[in-house]
């Protein structure tokens, strides 16, 4: 359904082109949820603006690539043709609820904006769809609430609004954008259990974007982990936690001090910083703080290369090598390994 | 000194306690009119028994608005409590004079949040961190007179000592926060912080700001720098599993009230506040698996007002277990039995030993590898 083949989105700036995404491919089918990891300034959110074409041209432009929408490259459409996929097709919810709503206007008047710009509805029709999608996320007693201002919400409830808001034109694909990282972990919690809802009841397919490898876990059918710009791991979600194939994805699990695991493992941190998305290594991105670095890895650039059937990732390692430095990595950080 | 519950904390200098806070309240008026009169009052922090041991990391978790911060800024003074004591070291410090606070703020440091607000940003690093060596007039020997003029060769060396210390170069004496990362800016922080040598740092949720890699940098620098020197902390933070790792003992706060507090393994496997079991349980972990077979509590609704807190129990509107009596009936944080070590928990109907929703969180092994 959604295709998203070597997308390139860079920036110019003064001091130098900007290449914050630079060659990130990936489908989705109806139904299904994609988790895109990864560290802030990995490129996660541009690859979603980008989708929505909601970057900024100029500075931004798009060198290569093509986002499949239904047999149409929206790097083509118009900018008319996009306001009518945006919202219809694809809608998106964002970080920060209170900045994504306008404070001036009732939470019932932007839905209402949103449906009547899409469909061709009266507002009274309008109106009461609205309360329904209210009442579908879960805001109590909607027909007054819809008459309320974005403040008068709690933040929770304003992420709530935003999901239905998003979700008033039945898109095809929801781009969820860190949508509960100002949240609370019950109120989290929550919003990812509507989700899920949602998702069952319309078929609706998902982008999670977030750095948090719980989320993932929890809701993601397969992964994508983004690094300064590029994919560098794509699999099931399986995959990318029981067998990571990228030293990155494994680094950043063994990283994350766990709830879920008894006695006490000292955490390994990755060193050092990201690289500037200006000026690029050569050689692997990774390399300059990847554990397992070799001499080679400073000057080829690995591609993003099948290694297991439907496992992909970009490393010069072969699967064995990776495999055999992470098992002894992790005997040393008393990492035990359960047989079978 | 008043009579107090607690016998084993009155004598000063047998106080196995570093810090303690005894019904610390602090209540903030909301003020209406043209007139400005108090027409309410925001409970922050109502009614908090805390005890922090020597040499201890105790964990406060709670969500936002819970008071948490507001609890660790009364206990460092920096806001005046309503009502209660807070005793450092044994004496109540706040009934201190400004002389006598200064003296006692040496040993008692505190770690930011926001690494980009908490630096000015028209400092040196060099300033930054010589900062409160200059505030403290300290000089060579560490003792607190002198005017410390004549000292600042000394006061170099000590911020290089300290940069060095929290993994900086010493050549970045000379720059500005600017030019540092999230991560580098903390340590920055932290260099600050220790710079008095202090017995105590309050650390405010001091890598939430932070990215996951980073995250675990500093997480093992404050874990470094408390065995090296022998620190208190007190550490705030609303991620469960970053307290879990870094903490001896554990404070779950709920309205501004602490709802359960036990050494860190009982609390994680055996909570018996229905709160501290939805919160454990609402938190996903990196483990696919694990995952699709979770049992989760979702808890309805949102955290109420601190402004008016709910009658009874603060947390039965949203309780699973909440019944009538819990609506009428105000817990106390008494101790629980069954566990050992000193498990308390504010609950009539807590939860006991078997009926932890989730229960297969927390394994033992780390890899199970998919298809093998």
């Amino acid at each position: 359904m959604l295709e998203v083949n070597n997308l390139k989105t860079h920036f110019k700036t003064q001091d130098g082109i900007v290449k914050a995404v630079d060659g990130v491919s990936f489908s989705l089918e109806p139904g299904e949820t994609l988790g895109i990891v990864g560290e802030s300034g990995s490129g996660k959110s541009v690859t979603a603006l980008s989708l929505m074409q909601l970057n900024s041209t100029p500075p931004g432009y798009y060198p290569e690539g093509e986002v499949i929408f239904e047999d149409r490259n929206l790097l083509e459409a118009s900018e008319r043709e996009m306001q009518r996929i945006r919202g219809d097709d694809l809608a998106m919810i964002f970080q920060d609820p209170m900045t994504s709503l306008n404070p001036v206007f009732t939470v019932g008047n932007q839905i209402t904006e949103a449906i009547r710009l899409h469909q061709e509805v009266s507002k009274s029709e309008a109106r009461q769809r609205a309360v329904q999608a209210l009442r579908d996320v879960g805001i109590p007693r909607p027909e007054e609430r819809v008459k309320d201002y974005p403040h008068q919400y709690s933040g929770g409830m304003r992420q709530r609004a935003m999901i239905a808001m998003a979700l008033s034109c039945n898109p095809k694909v929801l781009i969820a954008d860190e949508p509960t990282t100002a949240l609370d972990v019950t109120i989290q919690a929550q919003i990812l259990e509507l989700m899920a809802d949602i998702q069952e009841r319309f078929g609706t397919a998902i982008i999670m974007i977030t750095h948090d490898l719980g989320i993932v876990a929890q809701i993601a059918d397969k992964v994508t982990v983004m690094y300064a710009g590029r994919a560098v791991e794509q699999g099931t979600t399986e995959d990318i936690f029981y067998d990571p194939l990228m030293p990155y994805s494994w680094s950043l699990l063994r990283s994350l001090p766990r709830l879920d695991i008894a006695g006490e493992t000292r955490l390994l941190p990755i060193e050092g910083q990201p690289p500037s998305l200006i000026f690029l290594p050569e050689g692997c991105n990774f390399s300059g703080r990847c554990p397992f670095v070799k001499e080679e890895c400073l000057t080829i650039d690995p591609a993003l290369e099948e290694k297991k059937p439907g496992h992909h990732a970009a490393c010069i390692l072969s699967v064995d090598e990776i495999e055999a430095r992470e098992r002894e990595a992790d005997r040393e950080l008393g990492v035990r390994e359960e047989a079978g | 000194m008043s009579a107090s519950r607690n016998v084993s904390t009155t004598s000063a200098a047998g106080s196995e306690y570093l810090l303690e806070a005894k019904n610390v309240k602090m209540h903030f008026p909301i003020k209406a009119g043209v007139l400005k009169r108090t027409v309410g009052h925001v409970k922050a922090v109502d009614g908090v028994d805390l005890q922090v041991r020597k040499g201890e990391t105790l964990g406060l978790v709670g969500e936002s608005g819970c008071g948490k911060s507001t609890l660790a800024r009364v206990m460092m003074r920096l806001l005046e409590a309503t009502e209660g004591e807070v005793l450092f070291e044994g004496e109540d410090i706040l009934s201190y004079n400004r002389r006598q606070m200064l003296r006692v703020r040496r040993n008692m440091q505190i770690i930011f949040q926001d690494p980009y607000a908490s630096l000015n940003p028209r400092m040196t690093i060099g300033n930054i961190i010589a900062e409160p060596l200059k505030t403290h007039k300290i000089v060579e020997n560490g003792s607190g007179t002198g005017d410390g003029s004549g000292s600042r060769g000394w006061q170099k060396r000590r911020v290089q000592e300290l940069l060095e210390l929290v993994g900086l170069s010493p050549e970045h004496y000379n720059r500005y926060p600017h030019e540092f990362s999230g991560g580098q800016r903390q340590r920055i922080g932290v260099a600050r912080a220790i710079a008095l040598n202090p017995k105590l740092i309050i650390c405010d949720e001091p890598v939430s700001a932070l990215d996951v890699s980073i995250q675990a940098q500093v997480v093992n620098l404050l874990e470094d720098i408390q065995k090296e020197f022998d620190l208190t902390y007190i550490f705030i933070a609303h991620d469960l599993s970053v307290v879990k790792h870094i903490s001896d003992r554990v404070a779950v706060m709920y309205l501004g009230r602490i709802v359960e507090t036990a050494d860190r393994t009982a609390l994680y496997s055996e909570p018996r506040h229905p709160y501290t079991n939805s919160l454990l349980s609402a938190i996903p972990v990196p483990d696919p698996k694990k995952e699709r077979e979770r049992r989760r509590i979702v808890l309805t609704g949102d955290v109420p007002s601190p402004a008016n807190p709910p009658p009874g129990c603060t947390f039965n509107p949203r309780c699973p277990r909440a019944r009538d009596y819990c609506k009428e009936n105000e817990p106390a944080l008494e101790p629980q039995g069954g566990s050992q070590g000193d498990h308390r928990a504010s609950c009539f109907f807590p939860v006991l030993e078997g009926q932890k929703v989730d229960e297969h969180v927390e394994s033992e092994p780390y890899r199970a590898r998919a298809g093998e």
